[in-house]
């Protein structure tokens, strides 16, 4: 089994604020590393791989320096990689986003299975994966628990999703697009020589050139939707500190956590 | 008798453990300005090993290396934790005849102290402390039971709330903006919440800011930043049958961390000289984890496979990068500058937590009394000038 | 011209998400300054009971299709069907809980019908073009909850679709006095779906893996003293949280390795984490990341655990939860 994942490179720290006058992003650091979630992606193509052979190719959006995202990918086991980078396809919201991805799948080659994280660090509109499968005209399950596939039946793949306080248990064809929840697995861990190694693994960088997508499709031509302002939170770093005596601080924390479990 | 207003600049291990030294004065009056968190920077990224004997720190400053020791073991014995002690034994290897004698030196200083240490060339004996070496080409090693690492995040909360409990104040979350100096000497402090403290000595204990620091009175503080770079470990097998001691070699160090191994480039390893160990970076735009760079994987990885192959193959679990302040000389700068009342506790590099103890226990002295040390004479900023 | 605000009805077995109740307060948020008409979708086989819930909750249209199999899990017919809903209808905007069911169907169906789709939002306002049309301006966190931005759908997209967090809007209070015009859209077909729904699995034992968990407690030094673990401990199976800690814990052998948390130890992304007895240490710090709860308990108040949690109790953890399970 072919498969394809894509994985995003995302700050190592969440730790941005706003220019309270040009209202720009300041990161606190330019650290990028893989999507956590893109990892327990990355672990299922492994098992995936182990249990049915094939290859696996790793796929990024981002800047050049984004190949250190591809690298690492390749240090937990993924065969080659793919990088796209382009000016002209940057800045793009998830839709040009996703249209970017899905023509550079196709242009890799044939996949019988694309997998993603299921939500990202930093923005976690969890879309991509599910864009990506509207692309290409197949189907998706997202945010999944697990994986299995079995080849008596070569044409479909299994997968747990909980939802509703369920668990279901899906069956989906193939070629599909599955987004794999953060923490569903333990991804295997990169060594110092699965690291040194896949710096002589293959990384194919593709451009707009290559996809050929037009202009007006991808990056922030192409996006429907616009960022026009950031601003800080209200209230600042510093906790808010709840008064009161313990029998009434009890009360704060039950209600406090029963309030957000209703939204799990 | 007349009050002596002190102003710390950096609450990492070198301006807590200053500013507890201060607070045994009855006539101090201390305040330590962290502009962040307590022990959460430079600090934070320490090893924390206090080791009897390496050659971290020339046998020549023996005695700073154990009061450094013995001050956090009676802290720790003091409240259990609050030095975040880790007795894990110390295995320092010699690969060459100098570095040989630098250990036995070590053993002999260690054992006059009272503690145990012994130099041992039987490889069978030196497996059984570290089943995963490889004795090929070594000489011997030099063993301890006696020590272990330390927690210099821990430490530093512990002097901050030993000195908090003598009268001295602590104010995180607050940056320095100014030093006010009138007539070529320091009157105050302004700070990023717009107060305005007065001062009789305002002390620089910012590590890796020292640069910037010192720019705001004007006074060159000549520091480099090497790079540590660090990584965590897991061993192949995930969970190590015997404990990991602190691992010594001249190129670099490890240490355990709960199941895990920190393994670290070894601070004289590093060439001043070569753009890829030294320069002068931002420290402020140093991430919390991650960072290194690619040659660090190469040199561990060789170092590894050849001195310690059984955790070769163990998993990366996250590393982190961090700068560390170094003047040329290797050695801290500690003491008076061109600036009256300006005062450097800076430039400990990788070794903050073991020379800070007795640092500052002489530089208290200096600052209040007015009297020196041999200590203070060595390790003064005017060596650097000219 | 497109025109209105739709909400899409999510449902399970037969009954209305809460996440798409709160929608109806958002919706007339907005309504009190375009005056739209509000109106929701409903796309599934038992939705009779789902169209009643809407009624009460006062909008003023429900557009169904009521299925002929269940398309629960069929995310590509989902999608198909509620894009050519929305082709009929032509709403202004779709607003759409920001749940899994809600984020997987409306990727699609945004790449279906080339309009943007704005994630998680947490605040929607309007604002007022030069020409006097209105746009949403929808506000949304971002880097994890570090920063807010305003998204907007640009100029000539429609619908403005966004999904909408839930909880951060109350449900009307449902009347029976409400009525509602009911639109069936019995010209839509439902396509074959490439995905079957198997069987729905016996649901699993808590998990003990602190990485996967939603919830979770986390002790330090303050746990260790007078045999406050215990009572940690029944806390956390109280609130069904997995128990992590700082290395005291782990030291003391109180916690298995692996539950601990920080540099040294895992990297935990709970929704729920709450923090008894900890110091801050940034080295631990670290180790928490993208939670939508933080609460810390410390009896010192400038514990620098203060300065990450989104609430703090400058309290004894023992005599909080004592009083927490007498609940």
């Amino acid at each position: 089994m072919d498969i394809a994942v894509l994985i995003k490179q995302v700050p190592v720290s969440n730790n941005v604020s706003v220019d309270p006058e040009t209202h720009a992003l300041i990161r606190a650091s330019a650290e990028g590393m893989i999507n956590p979630a893109d990892l327990n992606a990355i672990e299922e193509a492994m098992v995936l791989k182990e249990q049915t052979g094939g290859k696996v190719v790793v796929f990024t959006m981002g800047p050049p320096d984004a190949e250190k995202a591809l690298r690492e990918a390749m240090a937990h086991g993924c065969d080659e990689s793919c990088l796209i980078t382009d000016r002209a396809v940057a800045g793009g919201d998830t839709i040009a986003t996703a249209k970017v991805l899905a023509e550079a799948i196709k242009k890799y080659g044939k996949f019988d299975l694309i997998l993603s994280g299921a939500l990202s660090a930093d923005g976690a509109t969890g879309q991509v994966g599910a864009m990506v499968a509207e692309c290409l005209g197949i189907p998706h399950v997202a945010e999944i628990q697990s994986i299995q596939y079995d080849e008596a039946v070569p044409d479909k793949i299994d997968a747990v999703k909980k939802v509703y306080g369920e668990r279901f248990h899906v069956r989906c064809a193939l070629p599909a697009v599955l987004s794999v929840n953060f923490g569903s697995n333990v991804p295997r861990l990169a060594t110092l020589r699965s690291t040194r190694a896949a710096k002589n693994k293959p990384l194919a960088t593709y451009t707009n050139a290559d996809l050929k997508l037009p202009a007006d499709q991808v990056g922030i031509p192409g996006s429907p939707t616009a960022v026009i302002d950031s601003f800080e939170p209200t209230g600042g770093r510093m906790a808010e500190m709840l008064e009161g005596t313990p029998e009434e601080l009890a009360v704060k924390l039950k209600n406090m956590i029963d309030e957000e479990k209703g939204k799990l | 008798m007349e009050k002596k207003k002190i102003g710390i600049i950096g609450g990492g291990i070198s301006g807590t453990c200053l500013g507890y030294h201060l607070s045994l004065y009855d006539n101090a009056e201390v305040i330590v300005f962290e502009k962040d968190t307590i022990g959460g920077a430079s600090t934070a990224k320490s090893a924390g090993t206090v080791c009897l004997f390496d050659d971290s720190l020339k046998n020549r400053y023996w005695d700073v290396r154990l009061y450094g020791f013995e001050s956090y073991l009676k802290m720790e014995a003091e409240e259990k934790g609050s030095a975040g002690f880790d007795k894990t034994g110390t295995l320092v290897v010699a690969t060459n005849e100098q570095v040989e004698a630098t250990i036995k030196t070590g053993i002999a200083l260690a054992k006059a102290a009272g503690y145990s240490g012994e130099y041992i060339t039987d490889k069978d004996r030196i497996k059984e402390i570290l089943p995963d070496i490889s004795t090929d080409n070594i000489l011997g090693a030099g063993y301890t039971a006696d020590d272990g690492y330390f927690d210099g995040t821990m430490i530093s909360n512990t002097y901050a709330k030993k000195m908090q409990k003598n009268g001295g104040v602590i104010k995180t979350g607050v940056k320095v903006t100014e030093v006010v100096v009138k007539d070529n000497k320091v009157t105050g402090l302004k700070t990023s919440e717009g107060e305005e403290y007065e001062f009789d000595y305002v002390v620089d204990c910012t590590g890796p800011w020292s640069k910037f620091t010192g720019e705001m009175v004007g006074v060159d503080v000549p520091i480099w930043h090497t790079k540590a770079e660090a990584f965590f470990l897991c061993p192949p097998g995930k969970k190590l049958n015997y404990t990991f001691p602190v691992l010594k070699y001249p190129e670099f160090y490890g240490l355990r961390a709960g199941d895990n191994i920190f393994i670290c480039k070894s601070h004289l390893s590093m060439d001043l000289n070569n753009p890829m160990h030294a320069g002068q970076w931002d420290p402020d735009k140093l991430p919390a984890t991650g960072g290194t760079d690619d040659y660090f994987i190469d040199f561990l990885l060789d170092q590894l496979e050849v001195k310690v192959p059984g955790i070769v193959d163990s998993g990366l679990v996250s590393s982190w990068l961090s700068y560390r302040a170094e003047p040329k000389d290797f050695l801290p700068i500690l003491g008076e500058t061109p600036v009256e009342g300006y005062i450097l506790a800076t430039g400990y590099g990788g070794n903050g937590v073991i020379e800070a103890p007795a640092a500052s226990r002489d530089l208290a002295k200096l600052i209040m009394r007015g009297e020196s040390t041999p200590l203070l004479e060595d390790w003064a900023f005017k060596r650097l000038l000219g | 011209m497109a025109n209105g605000i739709c909400i899409f009805a999510e449902n399970y077995n037969g009954k209305l998400e809460p996440a798409s109740a709160e929608l109806v307060s958002a919706a007339r948020l907005i309504q009190e300054t375009t005056k739209e008409e509000i109106s929701a979708i409903v796309a599934a086989k038992d939705c009779d009971t789902v169209v009643e819930e809407l009624k009460g909750l006062g909008v003023e249209k429900i557009y169904v299709v009521k299925t002929s199999r269940d398309i629960l899990l069929q995310d590509d017919a989902a999608s198909e069907v509620i894009a050519e809903m929305l082709r009929k209808i032509d709403p202004s905007s779709v607003l759409i809980p920001a749940t899994p069911t809600g984020r997987s169907i409306f990727s699609r169906v945004a790449m279906k019908l080339n309009c943007g789709l704005t994630a998680d939002c947490t605040e929607l306002l309007v604002g007022t073009r030069e020409d006097g049309s209105y746009y949403i301006k929808q506000n949304k966190p971002s880097f994890g909850e570090n920063v807010f931005v305003t998204i907007i759908t640009r100029e000539g997209y429609y619908p403005q679709m966004m999904t909408v967090r839930p909880g951060v809007y109350t449900a009307p209070e449902a009347s029976s006095e409400n009525s509602a015009e009911v639109v069936y859209m019995d010209d839509i077909a439902v396509p074959d779906s490439q995905i079957e729904v198997v069987e729905v699995l016996p649901t699993e034992d808590t998990t003990d893996s602190i990485l996967s968990s939603e919830i979770v407690v986390v002790g330090g030094r303050g746990v260790l003293e007078d045999d406050n673990f215990a009572l940690v401990k029944e806390f956390a199976d109280k609130i069904g949280a997995a128990i992590g800690g700082t290395r005291p814990m782990v030291d003391t052998e109180t916690i298995p390795f692996e539950h601990q948390i920080g540099q040294t130890g895992c990297t935990i992304r709970p929704k729920i984490c709450i923090s008894l007895g900890v110091s801050g240490a940034i080295q631990h710090t670290e180790g928490i990341k993208d939670t939508k709860l933080f609460v810390a308990v410390n009896t010192d108040p400038n514990a620098a655990i203060f300065k990450v949690a989104d609430y703090g109790m400058t309290a004894d953890l023992r005599a909080v939860l004592e009083n927490y399970l007498k609940l």
